[in-house]
């Protein structure tokens, strides 16, 4: 087992890949009543056509997020019951490239990792149960269809993307769930499930020995479980988007519009991270609520406080969003793109904003790591993106302004934008006439 | 892993929570008032102008740069309705100096920033005017913003519906049609009359030492220490209501809402319990018998006012299955009055409530809730329990029967 210990910002934690290649972390959090823990598998919404040990298999949008669901129902009974009577909350939650397993208590700890542990790892599915998750979940993808800033969002991204499987729901569509058979969930759990496709994360006040010999005894008794040979078969994504602009029309009162700037993705983990935080601190200092930009947008009413931007850095993508609810969807535009234009003529990035922005941001970082939610989902997240949320604070200080510089006019041109416009029903109405 | 301690200074209580475990000091400056049409929309729009402009700074980006350069010191504004009441707090978070390398004291700076805040409004001049009116124009954009999501917008009407002359009816954050005719004058007026009639607490958490007290000095000074009574509602009888509403939405929002007759804390207190069982959790009968077997919702949940003696029931349905929805959570409710439930699950829904109980001082913000509900109810940690295990099958089946359904609004499809 390893300890590291990080004296700076008083955190410590422990790790061991065991002989089956889950990889375990325990992160102490002395003084705290709750034990929270992730147990993630690298696999998620995109992740829908692959190879395993050279066959190749397309499985239906949504599945990931569908088999999530599955996972806490069993033979003898729903897993959300146990966990409740044994005095935790459990959850999960799938994204693009991972699904997470989690559940928080105070008491009974032991017992409660054993549950999590078993109901990840034996699958139970049956033709009876998944055809009612059906209607579960179409209720499900029918509420966020009723949520104007999720139409809005999933609008944009199908106008960037062409063939990445980012484009779809993470929840898929009601076709596409309906084809959902327990065959092909047994496939995913067996090919993404694997220990080595897996991270078990521990946050609170351990016996550290005490809890990583427990992990290890279960693991070990599942006995030697043989690796699949998996390839992942991502569709080669170009920079060019698909549609630039767009009008969505619902039956809302207010106009939004979301813009959104395609990049390039980066394969090295280094160079991404990079990347990810110089365009933190650039899109800061342009559209921030610290820069002369925003005030003036402000005053004019071009945009309001629902005014919101943020660089997506992804494995597999990477882009910009920004959005606001405006009066004048075309003004806003306009507006941006002149500002884009503005600051290639003006030395807005400084270093003693940089600096400024450096003590914001590591003062947010560790006022997060009060809560061992944003650890374990964050140090999760930093991992499989092979870093360590840990050594955050050495990176951050590493960000130059040369950096930003680097990247930020790349990933705001204007070539690989595109503009969606959420308007009220009656406008179309109006607009047609 | 925390200890409580009161003083009052300068007429204002204050209560020092020390727990070593978090990374950050937060204090929150709590004031209370009664809920009324008048206050609401002005407290609102006061309390985020107050955390925007202070008299120190000139411009809002400078007086962000200042506390970005004190490691992100995080200060806001928070309305809520607690009882019969109507609550505005500031809170400001910062991390604690000694995880900052140079000899920076953020607890005086932070606290000099608090006081800056709190006083501001006196001296709000014709020359803040403009600022005024964009903050005037930004609460109607958020507040109209808030309607294009069906489900709030649903749970207001219901609200509008239910509690038709009542003041429970406004929320927190103020009535859209009051805003325009604010001025700056009442805004003003407003600040005068929370500084000096409403009650106020100061509350902070962390890891704190002996001259915490001294750096908080003057952050507000009264003469004399004002406690105002906490109470809720007293039981209405009820008219039973119904109102429809078409939209164009994909499912329809289903909300009901109840008055309770609970007269005494353990009723309160059982009614904690018994909402946790009807639709209050994962386990509750809404949740496994609705969603998960008939798989008529995705979501659906209960949520209770104990102060006040008030149950919703919350829930996103298919428009052709909204009668059937309708009638199995009136049927789970039927189950939870003729005692239908077993003495196990009542106890595991005990003990999950206790867990969570126990989480909640976990986070600084909950923490500094739970004592300040303490203060409130001049009760301790030692109070909730006994309450949470006195309450029995007959308790609660007492207690669900003094449930009477009031209202019941949906919002469908077109």
């Amino acid at each position: 087992m390893r300890h590291i210990e990080y004296k700076e910002i008083d955190e410590n934690v422990y790790q061991e890949t065991l002989d089956n290649g889950l990889e375990v972390f325990i992160i102490q959090k002395s003084g705290y009543n709750k034990k929270f823990v992730t147990y993630t598998t690298k696999y998620g919404s995109i992740d829908n056509h692959f190879k395993v040990n050279g066959k190749e298999h397309q499985v239906p949008d949504g599945i990931a997020h569908f088999l999530e669901h599955k996972m806490f129902e069993k033979e003898d009974g729903d897993v959300f019951d146990l966990f409740a009577k044994g005095g935790a909350n459990a959850n999960a939650f799938t994204s693009y490239d991972r699904t997470s397993y989690l559940f928080s208590t105070t008491e009974d700890f032991y017992k409660n990792l054993t549950l999590l542990m078993d109901m990840v790892e034996k699958p139970y599915f049956t033709e009876e149960t998944v055809e009612r998750e059906i209607g579960i979940i179409n209720e499900e993808i029918k509420m966020y269809q009723d949520n104007p800033g999720y139409r809005l969002y999933f609008d944009t991204i199908g106008q960037m993307y062409d063939k990445l499987p980012v484009k779809i729901d993470i929840a898929g569509t009601l076709p596409s769930i309906s084809e959902i058979t327990k065959d092909h969930l047994y496939l995913c759990h067996d090919t993404f499930y694997h220990p080595s496709n897996m991270v078990l994360i521990m946050v609170g006040d351990f016996d550290i020995d005490e809890a990583m010999d427990f992990v290890k005894d279960h693991q070990d008794a599942r006995g030697n479980i043989k690796p699949l040979d998996v390839k992942r078969l991502l569709p080669y994504e170009q920079r060019d988007v698909v549609k630039p602009k767009h009008n969505l029309y619902l039956d809302v009162a207010e106009t939004k519009v979301m813009l959104g700037f395609k990049n390039e993705k980066i394969d090295s983990d280094k160079e991404r991270l990079t990347r990810d935080l110089a365009m933190m601190f650039g899109l800061d200092m342009v559209f921030g609520e610290q820069s002369d930009y925003y005030y003036e947008m402000l005053e004019q009413g071009i945009i309001d406080d629902s005014f919101n931007f943020a660089h997506n850095e992804e494995k597999d993508f990477a882009h910009i969003l920004m959005t606001t609810q405006t009066d004048d969807p075309e003004k806003f535009t306009h507006t941006i793109l002149e500002i884009i234009e503005d600051i290639k003529n003006k030395d807005i990035f400084e270093e003693d904003k940089l600096i400024n922005q450096k003590r914001e941001v590591l003062g947010d970082y560790l006022s997060s790591l009060n809560s061992p939610e944003y650890i374990a989902n964050q140090y999760t997240k930093y991992h499989l993106d092979g870093y360590d949320l840990y050594q955050l604070p050495e990176i951050i200080e590493m960000i130059t302004v040369d950096d930003i510089k680097n990247y930020i006019f790349d990933a705001l041109d204007p070539e690989y934008m595109v503009e969606c416009v959420l308007q009220p029903e009656d406008e179309k109405v109006s607009a047609d006439d | 892993m925390y200890n409580v301690q009161s003083k009052t200074i300068d007429n204002i209580p204050t209560v020092f929570i020390h727990t070593e475990k978090f990374k950050t000091i937060n204090v929150k400056v709590q004031f209370r008032s009664r809920l009324e049409r008048d206050r609401v929309s002005k407290r609102y729009l006061l309390s985020r102008m107050m955390v925007k402009k202070t008299g120190s700074f000139d411009t809002e980006s400078e007086f962000l740069k200042y506390l970005a350069h004190h490691y992100g010191a995080h200060l806001t504004s928070a309305v809520t309705k607690k009882g019969r009441d109507h609550l505005v707090s500031f809170n400001l978070e910062f991390i604690n100096s000694r995880f900052v390398k140079e000899d920076l004291n953020l607890l005086e700076k932070m606290t000099e920033v608090l006081k800056d805040v709190l006083k501001t409004p006196f001296d709000y001049g014709v020359e803040d005017a403009q600022f005024f009116e964009r903050e005037k124009r930004l609460y109607i954009n958020r507040l109209k913003g808030l309607k294009d999501n069906k489900a709030q917008k649903s749970f207001e009407n219901l609200l509008n519906v239910m509690f038709e002359d009542e003041p429970y009816k406004y929320l927190s954050h103020g009535v859209l049609e009051d805003i325009e005719k604010i001025t700056l004058e009442d805004i003003k007026d407003e600040h005068e009359e929370m500084m000096k009639n409403d009650e106020a607490v100061i509350l902070i958490a962390g890891h704190l030492d002996e001259v915490t007290g001294v750096s908080l000095k003057g952050l507000i000074a009264r003469d004399e220490t004002i406690r105002l009574p906490y109470e809720g509602y007293s039981f209405k009888e009820v008219t039973e209501k119904e109102q429809t509403d078409h939209e164009s939405v994909e499912q329809a929002k289903l909300n009901i809402g109840f008055r309770v007759n609970v007269d005494s804390t353990e009723e309160r207190m059982a009614l904690n319990v018994a909402n946790q069982m009807f639709g209050g959790s994962a386990t509750s009968y809404l949740f496994k018998n609705i969603r998960e077997k008939e798989s008529l919702a995705y979501q659906i949940h209960s949520q209770t006012d104990i102060k006040n003696g008030f149950l919703f029931v919350l829930a996103g349905i298919s428009p052709d299955q909204v009668e059937k929805a309708k009638s199995a959570v009136f049927h789970e409710l039927e189950r939870i009055k003729d005692g239908d439930f077993t003495d196990e699950f009542l106890s595991e829904t005990k003990h999950l409530m206790q867990v969570n109980r126990n989480e909640i001082v976990d986070k600084p913000k909950g923490l500094i809730a739970l004592v300040y509900n303490q203060y409130l109810s001049d009760s301790t940690d030692g109070d909730w329990e006994k309450l949470l295990n006195k309450v029995d099958h007959e308790l609660i089946v007492k207690v669900a029967n003094q449930i009477h359904l009031d209202t019941v609004y949906t919002l469908t499809g077109k």
